[in-house]
C-alpha cells in the first residue's frame, strides 16, 4: 500500500495539496485564468447571439454552485447532495427582499448569500458526525424536504405577506436587475464578474489556513484532530462558504430569469448537479466551470443537433459512469482501497 | 490524472466552441460596452493548472432566409377563396390542395414549447408541423413551403426567453404559431408585442388570455375548469364544490374560475393543491371526497397520467358515486378512457374545448387524415386538434395575403391579426383574432364523458357558453357582440 | 380541526401506502446487505421492466398478461445482473458512496432511455389481477394488491433475515458485502455468490416494479425512478442494517403521512410529503448524537 492519499489519487494530484502562494506556477495560472476571463467577458459575446449569451450566463451561475459543491466534496471530503435546495433558498430570499424593499441588487444578493450561509451552517452542525454515504443521504433527504416546502411556498411574485404571492396572476411582478446590467449582455458580464469574485473567495480560502485544515481533514479526520486542527470549526466554515457561494448564485439566478419557477428546483436536479460536478472534476475549481457548461450548454446543443432533451440525462449518466470507472481503475492501479 | 482533466476541459472547450460556431450572426446583437463594471479583482488561478478552455469561436455566419416569392405559382383548386382551404365539394384540404410539392423559399414560423418529463405539449407542435407537411405536399403557400421551428423551454424561464429571441432574431421566423408553454406567454408576451408579433398559441397560463398579441385556440385550464364546474352543477352537485389541481407555479389560476362560479351559484368552495407526481392517490381521493361532502362537486385539473392515478384510486375506494366529478380539458384523451374501468363510464364530466375527434365534419376528417399520415406517433387527441388548428389558421392567414405577397413579419402578422372569422367544425363557434386588448376566442365548449369499452371519450352535452364571470370574458363577449365575432359572427 | 371520522380510512390507506415504502425500502436494504451496494437505480430498473410489460400488454397481440408480468421480472433481473456482474466489481475498491454514485449514473441512463422509448405524457398503466379485486375492512377499502404488497414485504424481510443468517450462501453474501477482497482470500466463491445476490435483487426489483405500477395507479417512470429517495427514509431509520426496523418504520411513515392529509389542519397537510425525510434525518441525527457514525468500506453486519 502506498502512501498516496486515496482522495488525492481520485483527484489525480500528488499528495502535497496546498500550493505555495507566489511561486512561478501560480503566476502562470493567474495569467491563464485572467486570459480566459477576458475572452469570456469581451470576445465571446461579440461572436454569438443573445440566445447563447443567456445560456452562458446560466452556465456561469451554475458553475458557482458546482464549484461550491466540488469544493466541499473534493477539498473537504463532505458530500452534499442538497445544494440545489440552498440554491433555491438564495433565489427565494433575493426575490422576497427585492419586492419588499428598494435596496440595491448587490445588497439583496449579499444578504441572500449570508442567510443561505447561516442555514448551511445550521444544517452542517448536526451533520458533523455523519460521513460518506450517510452524509450524502442526509443532505439529499434534507433537500427533498426543503423542496416540498418550496413547491408550496413558490417564488414571490410581488404580493404581500411572507410568501409574497399575488392573488391575480396577471398582476405578478418579476425580479429587477441592477441598473448597470439591465440587458442580457450586460447581465452576462455582471455574472461573470461575480463568479470570478466567488471563485477568488474560494481560492483565497484554499491557499490559506482553512485550505490546509480542510486538506488534513479530508486526508484523515482523526489525524487532523490529533494534530490540533479544530475539525468542527473548519467543517462548519466549509459548509458556510459553500452555502454562501450557492446563495449568491441563487440571487444571480433571480435576476437572470426574473420569474423563477419551482420546476427548476426538482430533487433530480441535485443528482444531476452531482453528476456534472464529478464529471467536471473535483480537484480544481475549473471543474465547477466545466460542470456549469455541461449542465447549461449541453442540453441546448443536443437540441440544436436534433436530439431530444432526454439525451442529456443519458449523457450525464454515462459521463458520471465513465468518470467513476476511470478513477476506480486509478485507485486499483495505486493499490488503494477507500 | 492530467489526462482526465484535460479531457474534461477539452469537453468544456468543445461545448463553448460548438455553441458559438455555427450560429447565425445576430443582426440585432447588443454590443455596447458594459457600463460601469468594476475592474475585476485579481483572478487568481486555482491551485492546479491545465490548458485553459479555448474560447475562440470561428465566425460562422449564415444569411437569414430569403423570403421573396418564387416566380411560378399554382392556381388553387376551385374558385372559392383559397384561404378557406376547401375544395369544390366543401371538403377540407391542406392549403391549396393541389398535390404538388412546394419547393420555393420556406416561410418560417416558430413555437416555444414546454417539454419536460410529465409536462409535454409537443403533440401540439407535432400536429402543427404535420399540417404544414401536408400543406407543403399540396402546393405550399403559392409554392412556398411552411416550416415550424420548435424550441423547448424545459420549463426554465431563462430558456423560454432565450428561445423567443433565438426564433425571432436568429432564425428569422415571421410568426409565432402553436407555442404551448407554461412560461412563453408570461415571459415573452411583452417581447412579442415589442416585435410586433401576434402569436397563435395553445394557452396555459393566464397571460395567454390577457394580452393583445396572444390568441389561443383553446380555453386554458382556468376557463376549462370553470366549464367543468358548470357541467357539474348542471348535473346536480350540491352544497360545496372543490377545485383540485397541482402545485405548479400559477396553478391557483386554474381554480379561480370555479371559485367565481361557486360564489354565483351560492355553493361553498375550497381549492386544494397536490404536488405531482402523485404517489398516494388513495389518500388524496379520500381527502377530496371528504372535503366535497356527499353530493358535492369536484373539478380536477391534472395531466392524463395523474388523472388515471386519481380515477383508479376513486374506483378502488368506491367513491365514484359519492360526488359529482368534473375535469378540465387535459383529461380529454383517449388514453385516459382506455385506462380506466367501466365504473367511470359517464361519470367524469370533462370540459372539451373542441368537438370530439370522430365528429362528422370536414375539418375533423382532415385532422384525422393528417394525423394518421404525417404524425402517426401522436395519438388522436385534443392536443392534436389544437396543433392542427393553429397550423390551419396560420396557413389561412398566409393564403389570405394573396399570391406574390412578401412574407415579412410585418405583413404576416397583419394578416394574422386581421382574422375575424375562422370557421371549423372542430370549434363550437368561429374563431377570430382581431385588434383587441385581450383574446379569449374559444369560449364555447362541450362536455364529454369516458366510454371505457370504446376506449374513447363521447359527447355528453353539446356546445354551451362558458360563464362570463371575470372581466376578461365579460369584455370579450361585449367586443364579440359589438364587432360580430365568435358566437355573434354572421 | 381533526376529522375523526376520517381517521380510520386514512389509517388503512396510510398502511397501504406504508407497504409501498416497505417494499421499496426493504428491497434497497436487502441489496445493500447482500452486495454492499446501495442501488439507486432500483426504481429505474423496475420502471424499465414495467414499461416492457406495458408494451407487451398494450402493443402486442400475442403476449398473454402473465407472460408480460414475467417479462418485467426477467428484464429487471437482467439489468440488475448486467450492472452487478459487469460494472459493480470495478467499483469494489470504493467506499459505499462511490458505489452508490455508480448506480446513480445507471439510473440516469435508464431514465433517459425510457423517455426516448415511451411517451411519458400519456396515461399509461396496467392493473394486476389482484388490483381489480377489493374488499372492505370496517368501512375502508383495500385492494388485494395492497395486501400482496404487505405480505410480500413481510416475506422478503423474514426470508432474507433467515437466509442471511442460516444459510451458507447467505453468510457468504454478508462476508462479501463486508469485505470482498478478504472474503475471496478466505475461499468464498465471490463471483458466484455475488451473481446470485444481484440476481436475487434483480428479481425483487422486478416484482416491486410490477406492484408499484398497480399501487400508484399509473406507470409513472419519473415517480418510480425517484421514489428511491423517500424509500431511503425507512432504510436510514433502520441504520442501513436492521430489516425489521426498516419494515416497521415504513408503515409508521405511511400512516403519519396519510393522517396529516386527513387532519384538515391546513398547512401541515401541505407539507405531509416531508414526513419521510423529517423522520429519516431526525433518526440519523439521533443515532449520531454521541458518536460519529460512518460507513467505512465495510458494510455493517
Amino acid at each position: 500500500m502506498t502512501t498516496v492519499d486515496a482522495h488525492s489519487a481520485l483527484a489525480g494530484e500528488p499528495v502535497s495539496t496546498v500550493p505555495s502562494r507566489f511561486g512561478r506556477r501560480s503566476i502562470t495560472q493567474a495569467a491563464i485564468a485572467a486570459a480566459v476571463f477576458l475572452i469570456a467577458m469581451f470576445v465571446l459575446p461579440a461572436l454569438t447571439s443573445t440566445f447563447w449569451v443567456k445560456n452562458f450566463t446560466s452556465a456561469a451561475i451554475l458553475s458557482i454552485v458546482a464549484g461550491a459543491t466540488g469544493l466541499l466534496y473534493g477539498r473537504v471530503g463532505l458530500v452534499s447532495l442538497g445544494q440545489i435546495a440552498l440554491y433555491g433558498v438564495g433565489t427565494w430570499v433575493t426575490m422576497r427582499l427585492g419586492f419588499a424593499t428598494d435596496w440595491p441588487y448587490p445588497v439583496l444578493v449579499l444578504i441572500a448569500g449570508v442567510i443561505t450561509a447561516v442555514i448551511g451552517v445550521l444544517l452542517g452542525l448536526p451533520a458533523l458526525r455523519l460521513q460518506g454515504l450517510y452524509l450524502a443521504l442526509v443532505t439529499l433527504m434534507a433537500a427533498a424536504a426543503f423542496l416540498v416546502i418550496l413547491a408550496d411556498t413558490k417564488f414571490p411574485t410581488g404580493g404581500p405577506g411572507f410568501k409574497g404571492l399575488v392573488v391575480e396572476v396577471t398582476n405578478s411582478d418579476s425580479m429587477r436587475r441592477p441598473d448597470v446590467a439591465e440587458t442580457d449582455f450586460g447581465f452576462y458580464r455582471y455574472v461573470l464578474v461575480v463568479a470570478v469574485i466567488m471563485f477568488g473567495l474560494a481560492l483565497a480560502h484554499l491557499v490559506s489556513k482553512p485550505g490546509r485544515a480542510w486538506a488534513s481533514i479530508r486526508h484523515s479526520e482523526a489525524a487532523a484532530l490529533a494534530t490540533g486542527v479544530n475539525t468542527t470549526t473548519y467543517k462548519l466554515w466549509a459548509w458556510g462558504l459553500a452555502s454562501f457561494m450557492t446563495g449568491i448564485a441563487g440571487g444571480l439566478l433571480a435576476a437572470h430569469v426574473r420569474s423563477p419557477s419551482t420546476f427548476t428546483f426538482g430533487v433530480e436536479q441535485n443528482i444531476i448537479l452531482m453528476a456534472v460536478v464529478v464529471m467536471g472534476g473535483v480537484a480544481t475549481l475549473w471543474g465547477g466551470v466545466v460542470a456549469g457548461l455541461l449542465v447549461a450548454v449541453l442540453p441546448e446543443l443536443l437540441q440544436k443537433w436534433g436530439f431530444s432533451s432526454e439525451w442529456s440525462l443519458i449523457l450525464f449518466g454515462t459521463g458520471l459512469f465513465a468518470n467513476l470507472l476511470i478513477t476506480s481503475w486509478q485507485l486499483d492501479k495505486a493499490g488503494i482501497k477507500e | 490524472m492530467r489526462f482526465r482533466r484535460l479531457m474534461a476541459l477539452g469537453a468544456a472547450a468543445a461545448l463553448v466552441v460548438a455553441a458559438c460556431g455555427g450560429d447565425d450572426d445576430d443582426a440585432t446583437t447588443e454590443t455596447e460596452a458594459p457600463a460601469g463594471t468594476d475592474a475585476p479583482a485579481d483572478t487568481d488561478a486555482p491551485a492546479d493548472t491545465e490548458a485553459p478552455a479555448d474560447t475562440e469561436a470561428p465566425a460562422d455566419t449564415e444569411a437569414p432566409a430569403d423570403t421573396e416569392a418564387p416566380s411560378d405559382t399554382e392556381a388553387p383548386a376551385g374558385d372559392s377563396d383559397p384561404s378557406l382551404q376547401r375544395n369544390a365539394d366543401g371538403e377540407s384540404i391542406c392549403g391549396l390542395g393541389n398535390g404538388e410539392e412546394a419547393t420555393g423559399e420556406p416561410i418560417l414560423a416558430g413555437a416555444v414549447m414546454t417539454s419536460i418529463p410529465g409536462i409535454d405539449f409537443t403533440d401540439i407542435s407535432d400536429l402543427a408541423s404535420a399540417y404544414f407537411d401536408c400543406v407543403n405536399a399540396n402546393g405550399g403557400i403559392y409554392g412556398h413551403p411552411v416550416e415550424l421551428i420548435v424550441e423547448n423551454d424545459e420549463l426554465d424561464p431563462q430558456k423560454a426567453s432565450a428561445a423567443a429571441v433565438k426564433l425571432i432574431e436568429s432564425d428569422g421566423v415571421v410568426a409565432m404559431v402553436a407555442s404551448t408553454s407554461i412560461l412563453d406567454c408570461p415571459v415573452n408576451g411583452p417581447y412579442y408585442e415589442e416585435q410586433g408579433f401576434y402569436a397563435i398559441v395553445a394557452g396555459v397560463p393566464a397571460e395567454c388570455f390577457g394580452l393583445p398579441n396572444m390568441a389561443a385556440v383553446n380555453m386554458g385550464p382556468h376557463y376549462s375548469a370553470l366549464g367543468a364546474a358548470q357541467a357539474v352543477i348542471r348535473a346536480g352537485a350540491e352544497g360545496k364544490i372543490v377545485a383540485v389541481t397541482n402545485t405548479a407555479p400559477g396553478s391557483e389560476y386554474n381554480s379561480t374560475g370555479v371559485e367565481a362560479l361557486a360564489a354565483q351559484e351560492g355553493l361553498d368552495y375550497e381549492a386544494v393543491f397536490y404536488e405531482t407526481p402523485i404517489s398516494d392517490a388513495d389518500t388524496i381521493i379520500l381527502d377530496i371526497v371528504s372535503k366535497a361532502g356527499e353530493g358535492g362537486g369536484v373539478t380536477l385539473t391534472f395531466t392524463p397520467p395523474e388523472m388515471i392515478k386519481l380515477m383508479v384510486a376513486a374506483e378502488n375506494q368506491g367513491v365514484i358515486d359519492d360526488v359529482i366529478w368534473g375535469s378540465a380539458t387535459p383529461a380529454n384523451d383517449s388514453s385516459v378512457a382506455a385506462a380506466v374501468g367501466p365504473d367511470w363510464d359517464g361519470k367524469l364530466l370533462i370540459n372539451a374545448e373542441f368537438q370530439p375527434t370522430d365528429f362528422d365534419g370536414p375539418d375533423t376528417r382532415l385532422y384525422n387524415e393528417v394525423s394518421a399520415e404525417y404524425a402517426p406517433d401522436s395519438p388522436v387527441s385534443s392536443f392534436g386538434q389544437m396543433g392542427f388548428l393553429t397550423g390551419r389558421i396560420f396557413v389561412s392567414a398566409l393564403l389570405s395575403m394573396g399570391e406574390g405577397a412578401e412574407y415579412t413579419p410585418e405583413a404576416v402578422n397583419e394578416a394574422i391579426v386581421g382574422i375575424t372569422k375562422f370557421e371549423s367544425d372542430i370549434f363550437c363557434k368561429p374563431w377570430y383574432y382581431g385588434d383587441l386588448p385581450l383574446h379569449v376566442p374559444n369560449n364555447w365548449d362541450i362536455t364529454v364523458v369516458p366510454d371505457s369499452a370504446g376506449g374513447r371519450m363521447v359527447p355528453f352535452e353539446d356546445c354551451f357558453e362558458i360563464a362570463a364571470l371575470d372581466q376578461p370574458l365579460i369584455d370579450t363577449r361585449a367586443a364579440e357582440q359589438e364587432l360580430g365575432l365568435g358566437a355573434f359572427a354572421d | 380541526m381533526l376529522n375523526t371520522s376520517q381517521l380510520f380510512p386514512f389509517l388503512i390507506s396510510g398502511l397501504a401506502f406504508g407497504a409501498v415504502y416497505a417494499m421499496s425500502g426493504t428491497g434497497l436494504l436487502v441489496l445493500y446487505r447482500t452486495t454492499g451496494v446501495l442501488n439507486f437505480a432500483f426504481g429505474a430498473i423496475g420502471a424499465m421492466g414495467a414499461n416492457i410489460t406495458w408494451h407487451l400488454i398494450e402493443k402486442t397481440e400475442w403476449c398473454p398478461d402473465w407472460l408480460a408480468y414475467v417479462a418485467c421480472v426477467v428484464v429487471s433481473a437482467a439489468l440488475t445482473l448486467l450492472y452487478g456482474v459487469v460494472f459493480a466489481p470495478r467499483f469494489a475498491n470504493r467506499d459505499p458512496l462511490g458505489k452508490m454514485l455508480g448506480t446513480l449514473a445507471f439510473a440516469l441512463i435508464l431514465l433517459g432511455l425510457m423517455f426516448n422509448l415511451w411517451r411519458s405524457q400519456d396515461a399509461r398503466g396496467f392493473r394486476l389481477p389482484t388490483g381489480t379485486r377489493r374488499f372492505e375492512i370496517f368501512d375502508a377499502r383495500v385492494t388485494w394488491t395492497q395486501v400482496v404488497a404487505v405480505l410480500f414485504a413481510l416475506l422478503v424481510v423474514g426470508g432474507v433475515t433467515i437466509f442471511l443468517r442460516a444459510t451458507k450462501i447467505g453468510t457468504a453474501m454478508r462476508a462479501i458485502a463486508n469485505d470482498r477482497e478478504i472474503s475471496s482470500l478466505l475461499g468464498v466463491p465471490v463471483r458466484r455468490v455475488e451473481t446470485a445476490a444481484w440476481l436475487g435483487s434483480g428479481v425483487l426489483c422486478g416484482i416491486v416494479g410490477l406492484l408499484l405500477v398497480d399501487l400508484f395507479g399509473s406507470l409513472d417512470m419519473v415517480l418510480m425512478t425517484w421514489f428511491v429517495i423517500p424509500s431511503l427514509a425507512p432504510v436510514l431509520i433502520g441504520q442501513m442494517r436492521y430489516l425489521w426496523v426498516t419494515f416497521f418504520a415504513a408503515f409508521v411513515i405511511g400512516v403519519v403521512e396519510a393522517e396529516l392529509n386527513a387532519s384538515n389542519w391546513g398547512w401541515p397537510s401541505q407539507y405531509r410529503k416531508t414526513t419521510a425525510y423529517v423522520f429519516a434525518v431526525g433518526a440519523l441525527l439521533w443515532f449520531a448524537r454521541k458518536r460519529t457514525i460512518m460507513i467505512s468500506g465495510r458494510a455493517t453486519r
